[in-house]
Formats: structure tokens, sequence, C-alpha cells
């Protein structure tokens, strides 16, 4: 039986593309001026190990590209050449060519010679320039909250200790040869590093006819002897920690250097753990696979923090282990729990008329289901939760690079990187996100002379905040650059016709113009953000999540985008309502109240409008059945009901029959086999099996607006 | 790659032609070819020692290979049959080095 | 049903057919995904008439067309003999459900390529672009649809004020 590696492929592409975001990071915060050993770390271990695995699984061109930027970076290591900004530029570039190159072996398409061949040249000049090895220009890492406090560092970029030697126990876990990966070729790079001294231990191997020829079960004592350091043993083991125990300890006295610093043991801050965005990085076609340290026959199954820890992507925060699934097995699930709710919500109702001492406790019984339900929905739902912090992670790059494209300075704040939302929303987020950010850079934060002069300081600021509020979680994107110009965009508004030429808007209403179809106040369609992706297609992908947005702006100080998401795409809590023979669903979070009309609380208005007085305001009555072309019950107010709806602020009166059960429902989409309706959110069914369709409340008032607008035409025209 | 017969088998499988007491190992005993060498090396076993190995003709081996080999010579241990070296190669040598199993190798006396 | 046991002409494809207001009409038998009853759907706002709504197939979203309004004829209240016919079909990016409701369900048969006339101009009912061409059998005059011209074309209708 010959072993096919190529079932790991996968998994080296994914983790492969999670380590380059990670190297993208450290790079990007070198360039920011923290030349801090651990950074310059952290991208060596990346390219070595990238290097590792793509001469295991034979992308020759991926690895000989890869060792000679490990030969670069390991001059960095090793302090024989500083880093400068044009170094950090090249590093930068040489990531998005791997990326670029690991994509193209995982897609089976060509490599772009070309450009590998330049950019290796480019490293191989830079190699063959002497370096000058760093001077007092390196400070200490500073102290990080994750990170055991270092001490000051001396002047080099050496601070880690180097010992006399290293003690490694190295006992193989049992999928290690299967994966690809062999001891005899770790240990020959062991000893490339110092003169090595090893002991095997071949207690746990059985008689040869139980043996399993692919399971290791050999392990070893290794002294490394000479002063190497810790990072260079552990970059070794790379490509093993989840697969293998490992116990480093360092032995003999310590170096020159009087301040001793503790081998970091503590996995690095979560903000380096950043996996990729792309789907590679949570699903994968090979089933779940751990990358839990494994348990050994041996006594001892600890697993080392410092090896096992550092490399684990978790999806949440700080947690210890995470496993990779297929998106349609949580799919499956999800629906699941989706018909569950409806079975129990069609129990519920059933129970609900019956007498007795035995319907009592069946009522009862049937509560404790409903919160078990609601429960195991949250926890499902949670499963498909990540944090928008995925998506935040593109944004120091993008931002550095265009500030630099354009000229600009700028700094970017994130906050709230945590905030999960549903990874369908958060895969869709992204594009808006970086046109938004795009704009504010293109057209919001103005150059550093016209900041100067208008009193600002030289460097711009950029705000990417995200954060849950009532069932919805609200990303906002804020510049302090000029702000819209309200009167170029109403001419623009008026030159198109979107807007009437005597007609006045309010500010909110003009600043919002901007995403409408067509609009762009930049007097040329600068490539940056141009390319016909406009602030209309934004919203366009903002809605079709379910979501809004709105712009707010003061002219000189800045403008503001927010977009607000719902939480889950999947099941919504719902009030039924009636008219006519129709059932709809109006999601209860958009519900103010409902209520019974009074005669005296209703005025009618010139063209036939009417609105209701709600204590001091004056709401308008959107009539059910008038906009959907339907036979109702009730005509006059006093008989039906009123519900009082608000969304984007505003608030309107939906006149229907009949309120019948809240229920949740499960979100069907109209589009699967049809298509997006303006005022629907999709459909759902009852527990008859009838389809009842759920409205959309800003779009239902934009209906309602339409119909008023076009009643009022006709009557001025009559 | 199965058994081949003794008379004129080129050295191409892990464990070529079992001979009462004459063990060939291939070119290439490495984890592709761990399972058939395992089942090979135990129809060798099959058969009355003392044994003889002949590694002079491996050119790749990796862990896998030489832990069969390990095994192989453990069980010879345990159930009290000799063996001995009758060459090693270059690679062999190394990879025995490099891995720290020589002393488990060594021919008993 | 007819199961031919001789051997057909190279390309000849087999097709449902049935009636609506009296004529005769066939869909790739291959597009067909179910015959149902009819059950009901509910009506969705700003839709042309002859998209009479959405019904619920196993948890599924679907909309039902009426071939009848489609092609500009009368309606038919809907009752017991109802059919309808789950077809599914490709547009520019998916595949999509659809039902459409007609009078009663024919037969299928197998039609020959070279049986297929073109469509002389028969004017709007045979909405040029959905009518593939004519067929004769068993005496009868057969329109062949192409079905996923008519049911994209019925779903990306725009909308009525």
């Amino acid at each position: 039986m010959t072993l096919d590696l190529a079932q790991f492929h996968d998994t080296f592409f994914a983790e492969s593309f999670e380590a380059l975001d990670s190297m993208e990071n450290a790079l990007l915060k070198l360039s920011a001026g923290d030349a801090d050993f651990e950074l310059i770390n952290t991208i060596f271990r990346v390219a070595h190990s990238i290097k590792g695995g793509a001469a295991t699984f034979g992308f020759s061109e991926v690895a000989s590209f890869t060792h000679t930027l490990e030969t670069l970076l390991d001059q960095l290591r090793g302090g024989k050449r500083r880093v400068d900004a044009t170094l950090v530029d090249t590093l930068l570039r040489s990531g998005d060519l791997m990326r670029a190159m690991l994509l193209a072996t995982q897609q089976k398409q060509p490599l772009d010679k070309t450009r590998v061949a330049a950019l290796h040249a480019e490293i191989e000049l830079i190699l063959a320039t002497p370096g000058d090895s760093p001077t007092t220009t390196v400070a200490a890492p500073p102290a990080n909250a994750a990170q055991v406090p270092q001490a000051p560092s001396p002047v080099q970029l050496s601070p880690e200790e180097t010992r006399s030697g290293w003690r490694i126990h190295f006992i193989p876990g049992p999928k290690l040869l299967r994966h690809g990966n062999d001891p005899l070729r770790l240990l020959r790079e062991l000893t490339t590093l110092a003169p090595c001294d090893v002991r095997v231990d071949a207690k746990w191997i059985p008689p040869l006819s139980e043996l399993d020829p692919e399971e290791c079960r050999l392990s070893w004592r290794i002294e490394v002897n000479g002063p190497v350091q810790e990072s260079a043993i552990k970059a070794v083991f790379d490509w093993v920690e989840g697969e293998c125990d490992l116990k480093l300890e360092a032995f003999g006295p310590a170096a020159e250097t009087s301040e001793m610093m503790p081998a970091p043991k503590i996995p690095p801050p979560v903000e380096e753990v950043a996996a990729a965005v792309a789907p590679p990085a949570i699903e994968s076609a090979p089933a779940v696979e751990a990358s839990l340290a494994p348990k050994n026959n041996a006594a001892s199954t600890q697993a080392a923090a410092s090896a096992a820890a550092a490399a684990l992507p978790s999806a949440a925060a700080g947690d210890g282990g995470s496993i990779r699934v297929s998106i349609e097995k949580i799919d499956e699930l999800l629906n699941s729990v989706g018909e569950l709710v409806i079975t129990q919500s069609v129990l519920s109702q059933l129970a609900a008329p019956l007498e007795g001492h035995d319907a009592e406790a069946l009522r009862n019984a049937l509560g404790q289901l409903e919160r078990h339900m609601r429960n195991l929905q949250e926890s499902v739902m949670r499963v498909r939760m990540l944090p928008i912090s995925f998506v935040f992670n593109r944004f120091p790059r993008l931002v550095r690079d265009l500030g630099q494209r354009l000229g600009k300075k700028i700094e970017l704040r994130l906050t709230g990187d945590s905030t999960e939302l549903d990874k369908t929303v958060l895969e869709k987020i992204g594009d808006p996100l970086v046109h938004l950010v795009r704009n504010a850079i293109d057209h919001g934060i103005e150059t550093p002379e016209v900041r100067l002069a208008a009193g600002k300081a030289a460097h711009g600021v950029i705000e990417l905040s995200a954060y849950h509020k009532g069932g919805n979680v609200i990303v906002e994107v804020s510049d302090d650059g000029g702000g819209l110009k309200r009167e170029r965009i109403l001419a623009k508004a008026r030159e198109r016709g979107l807007v009437g030429a005597d007609e006045e808007l309010s500010e909110e209403r003009v600043f919002n113009l901007i995403f409408a179809p067509g609009f762009s106040t930049a007097d040329v369609v600068s490539d940056v953000s141009g390319r016909g992706v406009g602030m209309d297609v934004v919203k366009r992908n903002i809605n079709e999540l379910g979501g809004h947005v709105q712009i707010h702006s003061t002219p000189g100080q800045g403008s503001m985008v927010r977009i607000r998401l719902p939480l889950t795409l999947a099941i919504l809590d719902g009030q039924l309502a009636r008219v006519g023979s129709e059932v709809y669903v109006v999601p209860i979070v958009s519900i103010v109240e409902t209520i019974q009309v009074r005669a005296e609380q209703v005025n009618s208005l010139a063209s036939r409008a009417q609105v209701f007085r709600l204590r001091d305001d004056y709401l308008p009555i959107v009539r059910l059945y008038e906009l959907f072309g339907i036979e109702p019950q009730y005509t006059d107010l006093l008989d039906g009901l009123l519900m009082i709806v608000e969304a984007d602020g505003k608030r309107v009166g939906l006149f229907v029959d009949e309120l019948m059960s809240q229920q949740q429902v499960v979100i069907k989409s109209l589009e699967t086999n049809f298509r997006p309706v303006v005022g629907l959110a999709g459909a759902t069914m009852l527990g008859d099996g009838r389809v009842a369709l759920i409205l959309d409340i800003p779009g239902v008032i934009s209906r309602f607006q339409a119909q008023e607008t076009r009643r009022s035409t006709a009557q001025q025209a009559a | 790659m199965a058994l081949e017969s003794e008379a004129n088998a080129p050295a191409t499988g892990p464990v070529v032609a079992p001979m009462a007491g004459r063990i060939v190992l291939g070119a290439s005993c490495t984890i592709h070819e761990a399972q058939q060498m395992r089942a090979q090396l135990l129809a060798q076993a099959e058969l009355p020692g003392p044994y003889e190995i002949d590694g002079s003709a491996v050119q790749q081996v990796d862990t896998a290979g030489v832990q069969l080999v390990v095994a192989f010579a453990l069980d010879c241990l345990e159930r009290n049959i000799a063996y001995a070296w009758k060459g090693r190669s270059a690679a062999l040598d190394d990879a025995i080095r490099v891995l720290g199993v020589g002393a488990l190798l060594e021919s008993p006396v | 049903m007819n199961i031919g046991l001789e051997s057909e002409p190279e390309g000849t494809s087999q097709y449902l057919t049935f009636v609506c207001a009296g004529e005769e009409y066939g869909v790739e038998i291959l597009c067909v995904q179910e015959i149902k009853g009819w059950e009901g759907v509910t009506r969705v706002p700003y839709t042309p008439p002859y998209l009479l709504g959405v019904m619920n197939l196993r948890g599924v979203i679907v909309p039902v067309i009426d071939l009848r309004m489609r092609f500009g004829l009368a309606p038919r209240a809907a009752g017991g003999s109802t059919v309808v016919i789950v077809v599914r079909v490709r547009d520019a990016r998916a595949e999509k459900t659809a039902g459409i409701v007609v009078d009663a369900v024919s037969e299928v048969y197998s039609v020959a390529p070279d049986s297929i006339k073109p469509t002389p101009d028969l004017g709007p009912v045979a909405e040029a672009a959905c009518v593939r061409g004519l067929t004769s059998v068993d005496n009868k005059m057969v329109m062949l649809l192409d079905i996923d011209a008519l049911v994209t074309s019925c779903i990306a209708a725009p909308e009525r004020p």
C-alpha cells in the first residue's frame, strides 16, 4: 500500500495561509517601528515551516524560493542585518508571492515564474550586499500583556538565552509518519545546529507481527551540545508540533549576558494567531482533524505548552483546542435544529387550548422544552459565529499600502475585533468594508499639507469598530477627514435627476444619496475605489445580508458609516399577523407596540393619507392590504389593529386584521429559487405547512413612501 | 513488489528472496514499502535461523524502514535466534547512526 | 408511456407533454423533477399575475407559475384536478426549482431532433424565445418549450409598481 500524501495537502495549505497571515501581521508591526526579536523569529519560523512542508510534498519551487527567503531571515535573526523599511517591503511582497504560489499549487494552476524569478533575484541582491548589524536603534520588546515580562535586552537582536545546550525528549505520535514526517530528517537537522548525542528508546516496539509499520514506536532523548537558541530547536520541530510530545530543557551555565530572560513559554498573543479569512481556514475536505497533542502510550502525556500551543488556530480567543469541521455538517446541524424549532412550536400551539391537570403538566414540560431549544439553537448558531477580527485583519496592510500610494499618513484603529458574527455574514461583509475604508482614505482623509493647514494633525485616523446591540452587530467605519460636502452631493444628485431641482432634503437624506446607483462624486474615478464598484453596491451587499447602512458626516471633521447586520441569518422571533386570508410574519425586533386604534388618535391629512397620533408623535398609517393588494377583513381603522414598527429611525403604524401567535420561525430565502422582493425578508413554513412571508420593515416603509409619492403626484396632476 | 525467486532476483523490493538464513534488503526501504517489508520479514522469520542480513543494496531509507529492521532484530533477540550483518550501504549506515539504533542492531554474539 | 425498444436516432430526447388551454406543450423530461397535485400557494406581492405565488416543497420555497396566464390566456380556477409540474431549470448563475400549473399532464414521448420544426410566427402566445420548435406525435401538434428560458424570464420579470 503506498502512502498517499495528497490527503494532507489541504491541511498544509490551510496552515500555510494562516502562517502567512501571522507573518504579515508581524511584518506590519515591524514596519511600525517595534523591531522586536520575537516578531523576526515568528517570521523566520513561518518561512521555515512552509519550506519544510513544501519540501515534504515536493512543491519544489515554493521550497526553493522560501529557502532563499529563510536565509535572509536567518541573517535578521542572527543580528547580522538591520531591519529597515525597504527590507520590510521586500518581505511583505515575498509573503504575497508565497501566498500566490501556494494558491496556484493548490489550484493546480501554473506559477508566475517571472514574478518568482524577479523577487528571488531581488533577495539574492540583498543577500549579496553586506548588511549592517543593527545598532542601538533596536528597542527591547515592550512588555506585552500576554507575554512573560522580559528584562531589557542588550543591544543586539538576540535577547534569547543561550546556554550550553539542550536536552530534548522527542516522542512521535501515532500519526507522525503517516503525515509524511520523518524523525530521521528531523534528527539530521538537529545535528546541523550543533553536535548531538542521540539515545533511542525502543521499549515500545511490539513484536513484528503486531507492529503497525506506519506508526513510529521509537522515541528519542537528544542532547544538543552547543549554544543553540531555543527557537532554532523549535523551528526544527515546527511541522510536527501537533503530532508529537516534545520536551525541551536547557542545561549548562548562561552566556555572558547578565540578565537572563526565561524562554517565552506563553502562547503568542491571540492577535498573532490570525487565521486566513478565506474559507480554507474554516472548512476542509478531510474530516475532523484534531490538532491537540496526541495521547501516547507513554506514561507522561503532557503536551509541551511551548511547542504545541503556539501553532493552534483557535476560532475563539484563548481556548485550548480546536478542530476543523466541514461547513456542510454545520449547516445540516442548523437545519435540523431549525426543524426542531418548528415542531416544538407546533406542539406548544396544540397544547395551548387543552384542559385538565395533565394538560398543565404538558404545557410546563413544553415550556421547558422551548427553553432547552433556545439554548441548543444559540449554541449551534455560535458554532457558525466567528470574530470579526478575521475581516479586520486585512486592514492594517491595506491601509498601509494605500496610504503610501496616495501620500497620506493614516493611523488605523480597530475596536471590538472579538465581536462575533455569523460566518456567512462575515464572508460577505469584507468587500463592502474594504470599499468603505478605501473611500475614506481616498476621498475622506486629506493630504498632510491640507490637514496641517486646517489645524489638524498631519496623520488621519480611520477607525473600524464592531459591537453588539439589541440583536444586531453594528460595524462602524469612521474617519476624521474632510467630511461629505453636502452642496456638492446635492448638486450631483440634481444633475442626475435623482432629486428634483426644488426639492429640499434633510442633511441625513442628502448624505445617504451617495448610496444611490450610479452616483460618484469623485471627479476622476480613481483606480483605488472606482472600478465600477460604487457605494450603491456596498449598500446592496449589506441589504442582501439583511443589514442596513447609513452615513453621517460633519464637514471639515469627518464621516462615519454605520452598518447594522443581523446576528444570525437563520432564525427569527416573529409576530404572526393576519391581513385578509394572508398571514405575515413581522420581526419582533422591529415592533414597538401594538394597539387598538381610537377615533381621536387618527388625523386625516389633505391627501387622504392618515396619520396616527402616538403620544407626541404623528406616525403614518400603512394599510398593508392596500400595499400588497389583498382583500382585507377590515378596512375601518377602528376594527383592526395597528402595529407600531420601527426601522432606520422611522416609525409607522401597520394596519392589520388580527394578531396571531408569536413564534420563532426559520427564515427561508426567497432568492434560492425566486428573487429578492423589497419589503420581504424571506419566507417561512408555519406549523400547518403553509408558507408565510416575512416582512422587511425598512422595505415596507420605502414601498409605502413610494406609493404615497405616486399618489400625491397623481393627485396634483389631476 | 512480490516475493521473487532467489535465483536472479534483482534487489528492487524491500526484502528479497527469503532463503533459509539470508535476508537481502532492497534498494528502497521506506514507509512506502513498509507494509510489504513487514510481511516479507515476517515470512522470513518463519524460516529457521541463523540469519544473515545484507543491507548493502539499500539506497532510500527512512525511520519506518529502520524501525522494521529494529523490530525484526528485537524479535530475533527474544527468540534467541542469531543474526549477522553482511554489509550495509552508506545510506543505511547513516540512517542507523542518526537514529541512534546502532547498538540495537549489533549482531548479537 | 412510450418506451421504445428499437434503437432511437442520435440526439433523441424525451419530452413530457401536457395540455394547457386546449394546446399541447412539451418539456424535456430531464428537467422534470416531479408532478404534484395542487396544494395552494402563498401570493407574493409585487409579482406579475401569472406568478401565482410560492409553495413549500419539502422545506424549500418554490415559485409557482400559471402557464395559461403567462401565455396571455384566460386563467382557470385552480382545483382538484390542477396539476403542478415541478421543473429544475438553469439560469445564468444557478439552478432553480419552480412549479408550473397546467390543465393536465399527457404522456412522455421520444422526439427525434429531425422531427422538430421551427415555429412559424404564432404571435405573443408562443413567446418565441420559449418555444423551441414544433413536433407532431400521435397526430397532435406539440409545442416544445425551452423551459429554462420560460421560467427564468418569469422570475426576472420586472415588478408592477
